[in-house]
């Protein structure tokens, strides 16, 4: 019984579209995803996109609490066609910094609705650094066997993503 | 070189609904670990009163958190406690993740930092202390939980 790493993504030269890890074991009674990224384009930060077992239907619903550094808002609920677990820094943040997004989901094996948890942040010591909570929902009795990550452009090199089982 | 774990303790799955919850033996179960974690899973009421020890002496507890409900923001403090409330509002369903400071050290008050999550209600990040110097050898829940809701208690090595 412990943290089980399943398997790390490191992106190489050239960046990467998306991250996917497929076959996920359903051993574990807890998924987390250790995220620490950066995008190809972009000025401050990128949303990052997510399907579970590559459900693009409207099965997701999420609500967010957001600070940029000199305010604070949110919003939500929002009925999805996939997940928006955070964000990551975009090209034009202080050059080697990455977003950091952790991503909780209890019961992944669970026939009931799965809630899940994120936090993001992408603090670079400069003007803008951004930091969101989010509470995700996905709307489907399958436990969950695999995961597809993206954003609107590229993940650059260096990216990982490291997803783990608790049980 | 210490080996980093992050072990489940005890797990409390509701079979029918149940007020006041309880995982017992910390100091027994949890013994050589830092740090614990509770994943509170919930398809009904998010909200959880945490008490330790069974200790409802008035004042033992004080917190602050800051919340996004979808349509507001806020940030309360809740000194004076005779419980821990990481959620100031009620939230249907979702998942709650506490995590317990140092909570077998004799030489200090409890720090707790609580993640609460409903995708249909809010999100909530809290603070708390338990002014107590004592070992942590149960945690309670003192909510009304119903059938499928889960708890989950893991120890972080130090």
């Amino acid at each position: 019984m412990t943290m089980t790493l399943i398997e790390t993504v490191t992106v190489g030269s050239g960046g990467a579209s998306s991250i996917e890890f497929t076959g996920i074991p359903g051993t574990g009674k807890d998924l987390l995803l250790v995220l620490s990224a950066r995008t190809s384009t972009g000025t401050n930060i990128r949303g990052v996109s997510m399907t579970l077992n590559n459900d693009t239907a409207t099965n997701y619903s999420r609500l967010r609490f957001y600070g940029d550094g000199s305010s604070a808002s949110t919003s939500g609920p929002h009925s999805e066609a996939a997940l928006e677990p955070g964000y990551v820094n975009a090209a034009g943040t202080t050059a080697n910094s990455f977003g950091s997004l952790s991503l909780y989901i209890s019961n992944y094996t669970s026939t009931a609705s799965k809630s899940i948890s994120t936090d993001s942040v992408t603090e670079t010591n400069g003007t803008a650094g951004y930091q969101a909570l989010y509470a995700n929902s996905w709307n489907n009795a399958a436990a969950v066997a695999s995961m597809q990550i993206d954003v609107t452009d590229d993940f650059v090199e260096h990216s990982t993503a490291s997803l783990y089982t608790i049980s | 070189m210490a080996t980093p774990t992050y072990d489940l303790l005890a797990t409390v799955t509701i079979t029918t609904t149940t007020s006041g919850t309880t995982i017992s033996n910390i100091d027994t179960i949890g013994a050589g670990y830092r740090d614990l974690v509770l994943v509170l899973s919930s398809t009904d009421n998010c909200v959880v009163y945490i008490r330790l020890n069974g200790d409802s002496t008035v004042g033992a507890y004080s917190s602050v958190n800051a919340e996004g409900t979808g349509s507001a923001t806020s940030s309360n403090t809740g000194p004076n406690s005779t419980r821990f409330t990481p959620t100031s509002s009620v939230y249907g369903g979702g998942t709650n993740i506490i995590q317990f400071f140092d909570f077998s050290q004799t030489d200090k008050h409890k720090s707790m930092l609580s993640r609460a999550s409903s995708s249909a209600n809010g999100v909530n990040m809290a603070t708390g202390r338990w002014a107590n110097t004592a070992a942590v050898t149960s945690i309670t829940d003192l909510s009304t939980r119903n059938a499928g809701d889960t708890f989950h208690l893991y120890g972080i090595a130090g």
